[in-house]
């Protein structure tokens, strides 16, 4: 399955995105600490957003001040849907003076809670590339830790236009910017699973199911509302948008309650649901909210086979 | 307070209640007027029957309100017999309303304003008010009629997706889910209200969400005339959290969502 590919950057004006492999502590500090020293020198800002110990280590060389802020990831680290617009606010909060701007992102790698997740985290770095690049200059730095695992830095250098190796920077080979995105086919669903299928005049039913599957795993109250009206606004989707009809399936694994949305319909845009919407907006708030609402969205849209949406709510502990 | 209820049979029907009948197509009109005025009479209480021409003929006559022969409006109508019903003596008032749904779609909001009108005037008053709809009813129209009653008869179909009625003199009680399907019909609803009265409370501790349709609706509404402000309260933290979201919670918005 395919999305349509991001527009290309020229390499040096508007937006670079730039890959930084590194292996331990050391090198971390040592590749970031120059490039934050480099945009210091040049009167640059710097937005640092990186899991919370790595920004200890690096606020112990280089420390917060009018230039450099470090931003509190937590929120949205997890979370891959909502960190273009995280990264539009912290650019328009540090930015705001007129000053050139870099950013430095790390995902937080080592802690993710699914193999979906770590996809949807790589598809992200992928769309900041369309995400911006249309936008005012910046540079963002993507320190990747290769000593987990090596045989990922090449899916991260395919959503790189730039790699940083012994503090050059060259393109990196595997990025085609007029290539769509490759995604890793979804995973099956676990056995045993609820199937609906739903039309105009469902929605009510379509969310009693949801609830007897949710209830039946600990969800309630306010989790269960959060499910609720991310799935009325994709099932909505499917009713006005694609085609009139879907089925919804049901299941669980590792944790989580998964709610996949398939019909015939088809979303262009792979930022639809990414960017914050304003006030006076007409519509496209629903695959934003159910970005906000859930712990993890997989979308999947192509013309030939449709849409596929899934939702991930993470369950409580059983005590 | 009152409370959305269903209703097996008329004789449930109680002081201040608002309760929507849809009659089938083999439903006698007469006999259900006939069955009505029996109750009434057995209660002590006064029985009008707001309908058209055929029933002016009829045994109940006499009780007829005929809604193209008013010379004013049904509400003030109603108030005046409710007053008369005090004045000679009966337990209260009870108004049987006939209405024949056809294909004219100018006639949904003339309705929905009529309704919403005697929904207040059962609420204030404590009179019982049956509306028996019957006709070619479309989606969108029954749906409009439906939420606006707080009780209704039978139990072929269950209480709409959500419901705005009269609570006491402060505002409007709303429940349930309004989504995309429940959207047009909120936002008329909501539209009504406004054009009567510059703030509308509406108390929403029994509202699960608003989906992005139904928020689009409310802030639609809100700023569909000048000077209008709409104030939700006892909302739950997924309607806060959803406006906010959706970027709605900006001044010129005039919604206030408080919990």
């Amino acid at each position: 399955m395919t999305s349509s590919p991001p527009l290309p950057t020229a390499p040096d004006t508007g937006y670079r995105h730039e890959l930084y492999p590194y292996s331990g502590r050391e090198e971390f500090v040592e590749g970031t600490a120059s490039f934050i020293q480099d945009a210091l020198d040049g009167g640059e800002a710097v937005v640092v957003a990186v899991p919370h110990h790595k920004a200890s280590l690096l606020r112990a060389e280089i420390r917060e001040d009018e230039a450099v802020r470090y931003v509190d990831t937590s929120e949205v680290a997890h979370h891959p849907g909502r960190l273009i617009a995280a990264w539009q606010e912290w650019l328009q909060g540090h930015a705001s003076d007129g000053r050139p701007v870099r950013g430095i992102g790390e995902s937080p790698w080592e802690d993710v809670r699914s193999p979906a997740e770590a996809a949807e985290l790589r598809y992200h770095e992928w769309l900041l590339n369309k995400a911006f690049a249309q936008g005012p200059a910046w540079w963002l730095l993507c320190p990747y830790d290769v000593a987990d695992s090596r045989a990922a830095l090449r899916e991260m250098a395919r959503c790189h236009p730039e790699m940083r190796r012994d503090g050059r920077t060259s393109p990196c080979e595997d990025y085609d910017p007029q290539a769509a995105y490759a995604f890793a086919p979804l995973t099956h669903p676990c056995d045993p699973h609820d199937e609906f299928a739903y039309g105009n005049g469902d929605l009510p039913a379509l969310r009693d199911k949801i609830a007897a599957c949710a209830e039946r795993h600990g969800l309630a109250e306010r989790r269960l509302r959060e499910l609720h009206l991310a799935a009325t606004e994709v099932a909505a989707n499917s009713i006005h948008h694609g085609g009139g009809r879907g089925v919804l399936r049901l299941w669980s694994e590792d944790g989580r309650l998964v709610c996949e949305f398939r019909d015939a319909g088809y979303i262009a845009d792979p930022l639809a649901g990414r960017i914050r919407p304003t006030a006076t907006q007409v519509g496209g708030r629903g695959l934003w909210l159910i970005h906000q609402l859930c712990d993890l969205v997989e979308i999947r849209s192509t013309p030939a086979e449709g849409t596929t949406i899934r939702l991930h709510t993470e369950l409580p502990e059983r005590p | 307070m009152r409370a959305s209820r269903t209703l097996a049979t008329l004789d449930e029907v109680d002081a201040g209640d608002h309760v929507c009948q849809m009659l089938k197509r083999t439903d006698d009109v007469v006999d259900r007027s006939r069955a009505f005025v029996a109750d009434g009479a057995l209660h002590g209480d006064k029985v009008v029957i707001v309908g058209p021409a055929l029933h002016r003929d009829s045994e109940f006559g006499s009780l007829v309100l005929d809604p193209a022969r008013l010379g004013g409006s049904l509400l003030a109508a109603v108030r005046r017999e409710a007053a008369n019903a005090d004045r000679e003596g009966f337990r209260s008032l009870r108004v049987l309303r006939h209405v024949t749904l056809g294909c004219r779609t100018g006639r949904t909001k003339e309705l929905l304003r009529s309704e919403l009108d005697l929904e207040e005037f059962a609420a204030d008053t404590g009179a019982m008010v049956v509306c028996a709809y019957s006709g070619d009813f479309d989606l969108l129209t029954l749906q409009q009629i439906r939420c606006v009653h707080p009780h209704r008869l039978g139990s072929s179909s269950g209480p709409p997706a959500f419901q705005v009625y009269r609570t006491g003199k402060e505002g409007w009680t709303v429940s349930g889910i309004i989504d995309s399907e429940g959207a047009t019909a909120f936002s008329t609803v909501l539209c009504t209200l406004l054009a009567q009265t510059a703030t509308v409370r509406l108390l929403c501790h029994a509202v699960e969400f608003f989906d992005a349709a139904g928020m689009s609706a409310l802030a639609d509404a809100a700023r569909h005339l000048p000077e209008r402000k709409v104030i939700l309260e006892g909302t739950n933290e997924t309607v806060r959290l959803a406006w906010e979201l959706s970027g709605f919670a900006v001044p010129d918005i005039p919604v206030v969502i408080a919990s």
